[in-house]
């Protein structure tokens, strides 16, 4: 690889007087190993077996065979790329690019242009196995089965429904991950959950809690339009990399981009400006901001006057964070943060786009506030190259969050008081009566703050905590009992925090059921001999299904191939365990069953049945094929269909979709954008926390949506209030007699809501967006230090909370854990954050040939400064110990990519455990090609005050060569 | 008749790999090699740059002035192929070629250097077009079935062009000047030597 | 006698020594494998016309 090197900066003189440079790839090259160069490292046996088993599976095209395309979606990000795959009897043969799709037009990143090693599926779990005396053992399905439904019944019988943790995932479908969260209802808990939580559950919460829904306001493509675009905390070239086209000709149509990030990122590469920050100092970064924003009169005032409430105490706190207060905090020099707030206000419309950086922090729920309020000022949200842009994780997480597996809600976001589970039971046809027999109904528990509550009504133990619920002393629970058994349906346990107490919690459940395409770093991490269960699960190649990009566009994938080995997918594999544990009568009473199989248009349509508050109603099946099918015909910048039988209609009929689907409304290419009527796609601010506070009107002033027969804010729409209107007529007889009573949210027919459509009114109201988010611990958002902060002597000032007694039915602890000062010992800041080539936890991205060996091994990234400090040598061995004693053992690499006293490392790998390769505990042949330390076993304590979303963008650690 | 060119525009490329998976996927790469690299300069420093690079097909290929037993030859579109059952395995290519795009599988134990490998603009090499025995020995012929090189097809960014060399510049050209800077594409010297 | 046998057998030898004239001179980069149906392929005018229409579907941002 050397001369190659050479040869190109050969190219380029200007690097030739620089101190030598190398990038990651040659990095690793050089520090130890590269797959398939093993022959010279002694790794030769290991070389040759792998490429031999690659070759066997080898599945050329034929010639003269007929040759099938199906299209699907990939399912390794939120961006949503559409897939078109080449198949031959039924065998996975190639790959096409999608140049329809007018969300990627044909582009892929290294992820993507991949996924067709899925289908061969080397290293899958083959079949059903149990590990017993430390050996895994083939099982039957219907063993399978019948083994952990008798197992689970009996913890049932003898600690309650509690007992069980039920983890879905933000990687299967929208009707997968409904079903998941149908399930643990049905089972009788709310202890389940899926990845959002730890990705952006802060944002959905503090978003949700600003102006309505707590989504992506715009859409990739919509960023052509941006005059500005503010990276804060997202690495988009590395984790939504054909988000990026988009982006770029954003750039190239004259946008300025600024990239704020501890890190020097691949996309801050890109950027015009790039402005490094102290982790978790974003609240004090964007108040900088708004400084020079309210300093210089550059906030829009119209806007704010007319849309949003509470602005004037925000003022009163960015008054506390003039420019030298910033710099000390944040680290930020002075001038670059006024050069942000003046290219912000110059350049309008502009986005604000951020990731984990904002959102995975103690405060996450604060700092999604305070990057909202920013927008807000600057009268950039609801319009067209603005928005809040929140790029999601997985590839359906956003449709998980919608409609799956949430502790703290029922599908749609309805929440889980006593009126949201009567009006699903009433959705899925069951009695509340026997749905509420269900749950544990012994006694009440503390819901925190003091109520008590059935935990009907008080939300599960998040995944966050799931560990916790295993050895948290039972008295200090609002539940039952402790966790005795777990279930993990798509979801990779090394991306939680703690892996220490990770592997005791492992070791202390009766049982661990691990349903999933590959065994996970759960199968091996403890030193169990017995009680792990794994279920071979398809992947979404291998069945069919909605999924919703991160633009609240839902796209239908088609299956590409048969389940391969016994694999059944996630939908069957529900359907089996709830027949055997009794409930499945009730569970698919709406759902057509085939031999075992819910069809998942019904499911779909079940769904769109119940889902009103989100607009998940109109996108039914058949219009979601139809949009597949005649995906050329949408714009690319507006996802508007010109033409064709989708005319008028967004691509993937982006929610909210109003009213049912004959209805045909085009679903909202932008949440709150007056500027079209309603029914075209139009919306204003939801009107959810009441019509006024201390005597103030919440409910907009003067501005309303286009067509709007109401010049005016109003409330959201119930039968009351189109009788007051004397809009009731409108309704058919139908409708009123099933929309006597309800409002815009529960009434079924969707009469409400077409009926406020018809007056071009918003069916959720018309309200301004709220700054003081007064049910929340911080009401205006506040900067406080990371539980492990680097910076000790600003504690006093900027402290954390009070420990909490029962929050999430768990005590959570702050400020007992913010009272020891870690920094002296454990001097450098710990992040994380994603790979191009892998995706979170990693098993499966890991497992794949070509990805593989792209990225052989765990890093970490170390500033030459503190490289010398510590005597970490550029490629060698060094250990990361966090400051709760979990350490890893990873190759250094000394980069200028992260400053002095900060290290990163990826999260994507798995299979080693505090130095040791696990390699020979994974069941024969599933072993992933590359494995190496997870991060979070070195990560620590630390969740988010109103989410428990974890703290790991801002942990501390030390550093010291092996 | 065209002139087939891949240009990488360094100000889109993200260092991706999209290129470099979309290629081994298409073409069933031996093991232990990529016939297409991204390259990033500067890495983690203000002015990091990008570039994927693999065969740029040069029009006066210095592989093919070097090669002792003369196994390469140029299509009608000027894309640079060779033929493996004359290939030697010698290596000389490899030292000719500015951009180190010749590869050698390692065949056997012992690391004994194969017949070499590189990207073919996805045109196959010397056999039958779209023959199992074209694809097993040199990868997908796409241009044969009127397509283009996967890697640029597919390219996240659509930094990574492969086409007929006008067009392919025209595009350039054209995000160039809507930028307002100056052309900084690599390799596009070599690929076009001094256009006569 | 011998004489005669001597130059025979030297003219026989030298016989063998007989090959065609035509001699193959190393030419640099003169190609010498086997001919590529696709060189012909690629001269049609449709062939070109779709790689041009395949480029500007695929590679142009539409
Ligand atoms: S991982 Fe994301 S960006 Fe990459 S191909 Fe898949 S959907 Fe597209």
């Amino acid at each position: 690889m050397k001369p190659f090197k050479k040869s190109v900066s050969r190219k380029a003189p200007e690097q030739a007087g620089a101190p030598e440079s190398v990038d990651r790839r040659t990095f690793l090259r050089r520090s130890g190993w590269v797959v398939g160069s093993g022959a010279l490292l002694g790794l030769l046996p290991l070389s040759t077996m792998r490429r031999t088993e690659a070759a066997d599976k080898d599945t050329p095209p034929q010639p003269g065979v007929k040759t099938e395309y199906r299209r699907t979606i990939c399912t390794h990000c939120s961006v949503g790329c559409g897939v078109i795959a080449e198949i031959q009897n039924g065998v996975w043969i190639g790959q096409e690019p999608d140049f329809d799709s007018p969300i990627n037009l044909g582009a892929h990143c290294a992820k993507g242009a991949s996924v067709r090693d899925h289908g061969n599926g080397h290293k899958r779990v083959k079949y059903p196995m149990k590990l017993v005396n430390g050996s895994w053992t083939r099982l039957s399905w219907d063993q399978a089965v019948n083994e952990i439904g008798d197992r689970l019944l009996r913890i049932r019988e003898e600690s309650g429904p509690d007992a069980v943790f039920w983890c879905g995932s933000s990687k299967a479908s929208n009707e997968g991950a409904y079903l998941q969260r149908k399930f643990a209802a049905f089972w009788g808990s709310n202890n389940c959950d899926h990845q959002a939580r730890i990705c952006h559950s802060t944002t959905v919460a503090g978003v949700a809690n600003t102006w309505g829904y707590g989504a992506m306001t715009n859409s990739y493509n919509d960023m052509h339009n941006c005059k500005a675009m503010l990276f804060i905390g997202s690495n988009a070239a590395e984790a939504h990399p054909v988000a990026m086209q988009h982006v770029l000709r954003g750039k190239e149509n004259g946008a300025k981009m600024i990239v704020v990030d501890p890190r020097f990122t691949r996309t801050a590469a890109h950027a015009d400006i790039y402005v490094r920050l102290r982790p978790g100092t974003d609240v004090g970064f964007t108040y900088g901001v708004l400084w020079h924003i309210f300093k210089n009169g550059w906030e829009d005032t119209q806007y704010i006057s007319q849309r949003v409430w509470g602005m004037e105490e925000i003022r009163k706190e960015v008054a506390k964070w003039p420019p030298e207060v910033v710099a000390n905090v944040c680290g930020t020099p002075e001038e670059q943060v006024a050069l942000v707030a003046r290219t912000m206000a110059e350049n309008r419309p502009g986005t604000l786009v951020w990731c984990m950086g904002g959102t995975q922090h103690h405060i996450g729920n604060n700092i999604v506030r305070a990057f909202c309020i920013l927008q807000l000022a600057l009268g950039n949200i609801g319009v067209s190259g603005g928005g809040a842009n929140i790029f999601r994780g997985h590839d359906n997480v956003q449709g998980a969050t919608d409609v799956g597996p949430n502790c703290d809600s029922l599908p749609g976001y309805y929440g889980l008081v006593e009126a949201a589970w009567q009006y699903w039971a009433e959705v899925w046809g069951v009695d509340y009566e026997w749905l509420k027999a269900r749950f544990d109904r012994t006694r009440t528990y503390d819901a925190g703050s003091g109520q008590l509550a059935f935990t009907m009504n008080i939300p599960g133990i998040p995944v966050s905590r799931w560990i916790d619920g295993v050895l948290e002393d039972p008295k200090n629970l609002s539940q039952r009992s402790n966790f005795r058994a777990v279930f993990f349906q798509g979801h990779a346990c090394n991306s939680q925090t703690r892996g220490v107490e990770m592997k005791k919690a492992l070791e202390k459940l009766e049982m661990v059921v691990i349903s999933d395409p590959y065994p996970t770093h759960m199968a091996v991490m403890s030193d169990r001999k017995d009680g792990i269960y794994l279920l071979p699960t398809a992947t979404q190649f291998e069945t069919v299904g909605s999924v919703t990009a991160s633009n609240r566009s839902l796209q239908w994938r088609e299956k590409v191939i048969d389940p391969l080995f016994e694999s059944l997918p996630d939908h069957v594999v529900l359907y089996k365990l709830a027949k055997k544990l009794g409930f499945a009568e009730q569970m698919f009473k709406n759902i057509k069953v085939n031999q075992d199989e819910p069809l998942i248009e019904d499911v779909l349509r079940e769904i769109n049945r119940g889902c009103w508050t989100i607009g998940y109603t109109g996108q039914s099946p058949e219009r979601l094929k139809l949009h597949a099918e005649h995906r050329r015909t949408f714009d690319t910048t507006t996802l508007q269909a010109k033409g064709g039988p989708c005319d008028g209609e967004y691509y993937g009929l982006p929610w909210p979709c109003w009213g049912n689907p004959g209805l045909k409304h085009p679903g909202t290419p932008l949440l709150y954008d007056p500027s079209k009527s309603v029914a075209d796609g139009g919306l204003v601010f939801r009107a959810n926390f009441g019509t006024e506070r201390n005597g103030q009107n919440l409910l907009a002033e003067g501005l309303f949506s286009k067509g709007s027969e109401i010049k005016d804010g109003y409330p959201e729409f119930t039968a009351d209030l189109l009788k007051k209107l004397g809009w009731w007529d409108d309704l058919t007889p139908e409708e009123k007699k099933a929309a006597e009573g309800r409002n815009w949210k529960t009434d079924l027919s969707g009469g409400i809501q077409r009926v406020a459509i018809k007056h071009g009114c918003a069916p959720f109201g018309n309200a301004k967006a709220r700054c003081v988010v007064w049910n929340f611990p911080d009401a205006v958002p506040l900067h406080r230090e990371p539980l492990y902060t680097p910076r000790y002597d600003l504690v006093s000032q900027y402290p954390t909370y009070a420990d909490r007694q029962a929050f999430w039915r768990l005590p959570t602890r702050y400020r007992s854990i913010q009272s020891t000062d870690h920094s002296k010992k454990y001097p450098l800041v710990f992040i994380s954050g994603r790979l191009v080539e892998y995706e979170g936890g990693g098993e499966e991205t890991r497992s794949n040939a070509w990805l593989a060996k792209l990225q052989p091994e765990m890093f970490v990234e170390i500033n030459s400064v503190d490289a010398n400090n510590t005597g970490a040598k550029d490629g060698s061995y060094v250990w990361l110990e966090g400051p709760e004693g979990g350490r890893i053992k990873v190759r250094a690499m000394v980069t200028e990519r992260v400053g002095p006293g900060v290290v990163w490392t990826p999260f994507h790998f798995g299979g080693w455990f505090q130095g040791k390769d696990l390699v020979d505990r994974y069941p024969p042949g599933t072993a992933p090609y590359v494995r190496g330390e997870a991060c979070n076993t070195a990560t620590t304590y630390g969740y988010d005050s109103v989410t428990q979303m974890q703290e790991t963008k801002g942990t501390l650690c030390r550093i010291y060569p092996v | 008749m065209a002139r087939m060119k891949f240009l990488c525009d360094t100000e889109r490329c993200i260092e991706c790999n999209g290129c470099v998976t979309a290629c081994n996927n298409e073409n069933n790469v031996p093991w232990g090699i990529n016939r297409r690299h991204v390259v990033t300069l500067g890495d983690g420093r203000r002015g990091e740059k990008s570039v994927s690079v693999a065969c740029m097909h040069c029009t006066d290929a210095p592989c093919a002035a070097v090669c002792p037993v003369d196994c390469f030859y140029t299509t009608e579109d000027g894309i640079v192929l060779h033929d493996k059952d004359l290939c030697i395995g010698c290596g000389y290519c490899f030292y000719a070629c500015p951009f180190g795009a010749p590869q050698y599988p390692q065949q056997e134990a012992f690391g004994v250097r194969g017949k070499m490998d590189k990207c073919t603009f996805c045109a196959g090499g010397p056999l039958p077009d779209n023959s199992k025995e074209e694809f097993l020995k040199y990868g997908r012929n796409r241009i044969a079935e009127g397509k283009l090189p996967l890697c640029a097809e597919m390219c996240a960014t659509k930094a990574l062009l492969a086409g007929d060399g006008t067009v392919v510049s025209e595009i350039y050209r054209k995000r160039v000047m809507k930028r307002g800077g100056r052309p900084d594409a690599l390799g596009w010297q070599t690929a076009y030597p001094a256009e006569k | 006698m011998r004489k005669t046998f001597f130059g025979a057998l030297c003219l026989l030898i030298l016989a063998g020594c007989y090959g065609p004239v035509d001699i193959a001179y190393h030419e640099p980069a003169r190609y010498m494998g086997s001919m590529d149906p696709l060189l012909a392929k690629e001269r049609s005018p449709e062939q070109q016309e779709l790689l041009l229409q395949r480029f500007n579907k695929g590679q142009t941002d539409r």
